[in-house]
């Protein structure tokens, strides 16, 4: 068994973990990597981010 | 409009404030990480530039790997010392982002109850990555079936010998999946009575990767031994068979602190 810890991890593996998980608001959208794996990234955290900052714009003006 | 925006890395327990300052620690491009307090909970937040993280350049920056790279490296040192600290996190995934403190305290307190379940439900947890994977270096066993069509081959006039042999790469083909299919159920079983939760990934299709399967587990942080036990009985099995086993963590809880709080199993 070859166990590692996430420091040792590959960037793919960094980038799935943080970028298709944690938590999810909504959407998301593909890219490719070095042109070999497509991976999905997270773009929900950013819209949902969106969202806030309209809303807190809105109460702001 | 500022040209500082606020970059949050995860939610914990209001009460590990005073140690989240205290570990002085440092978040993406530099800058201090500091805890943004809403009742009970907080945010780990740092400042970063507006010229790099507002909308428009961030899901351009997104797709540039040398760009991505390191700031995902610093996220994951940021909520893998945060989960040292606090004993327990929701993890948010890489890019989420506020105007101000303002924008985090109205997510605060917006999902309070959802984020304290999910804190509860963490606390004192870990996640760890189990992949299962062929091993190039070790032959899979050979079927009857196969060695009975080898034997065939061997014999065969050309023309008939390369219809078997074209039979036989069939054969190996579905041989591998059917071997896949029971290695990954066979370890799914046992990670299941040796974890807390486990999450079945889905994976790329591609025949030319590695990875069988792939699974997370959440597992408190007292039976880390436990697991790798479990991980290494895993192994035993699979090595004969011609696998191997990749174990991964302890990782925040990137895939458990995002699940329903029902969902336990999928994929």
């Amino acid at each position: 068994m070859k166990e590692f810890t996430p420091a040792d991890a590959s960037l793919l593996e960094l980038v799935d973990r943080l970028l298709h998980k944690g938590v999810v608001l909504a959407g998301e959208a593909t890219i490719s990597v070095a042109g070999v794996d497509l991976i999905y990234l997270g773009l929900n955290v950013v819209l949902a981010a969106v969202e806030t900052l309209e809303r807190a714009e809105r109460r702001a003006s | 409009m500022s040209d500082e925006l606020l970059y949050l890395y995860a939610i914990a327990d209001a009460a590990a404030s005073g140690a989240i300052v205290a570990a002085r620690l440092t978040g993406i491009d530099g800058g201090r990480v500091a805890p943004v307090v809403e009742g009970r909970l907080l945010g780990a937040t740092s400042v970063v530039p507006a010229s790099e993280y507002d909308e428009a350049p961030l899901n351009e920056h997104l797709q540039d790997l040398d760009w991505l790279a390191p700031r995902a490296a610093a996220h994951q040192d940021v909520n893998g010392r945060l989960l040292e600290i606090t004993g327990g996190i929701v993890p948010l995934a890489f890019g989420a982002i506020y105007r101000g403190p303002e924008g985090v305290r109205t997510l605060l307190e917006a999902r309070a109850t959802d984020f304290r379940e999910r804190l509860a439900d963490l606390d004192g947890r870990a996640e760890w990555i189990v992949s299962v994977e062929r091993a190039d270096d070790v032959p899979a066993a050979q079927s009857e079936a196969l060695r009975q069509l080898e034997a065939e081959i061997a014999d065969a006039p050309p023309g008939r010998a390369f219809l078997l042999g074209k039979r036989r790469e069939d054969v190996l083909r579905e041989e591998r999946q059917l071997s896949d299919a029971v290695i990954a159920v066979e370890a799914l079983e046992a990670l299941e009575a040796g974890a807390e939760r486990v999450y079945r990934e889905t994976l790329i299709d591609d025949a030319a990767l590695a990875a069988v399967a792939r699974f997370s587990v959440l597992v408190d942080r007292s039976h880390e031994a436990a697991l790798r036990d479990v991980v290494r009985g895993i192994e035993r099995a699979a090595s004969v068979r011609g696998y191997r086993i990749r174990l991964s963590g302890p990782w925040p809880a990137y895939r458990f602190g995002g699940l329903s709080l029902e969902g336990t199993l999928a994929g």
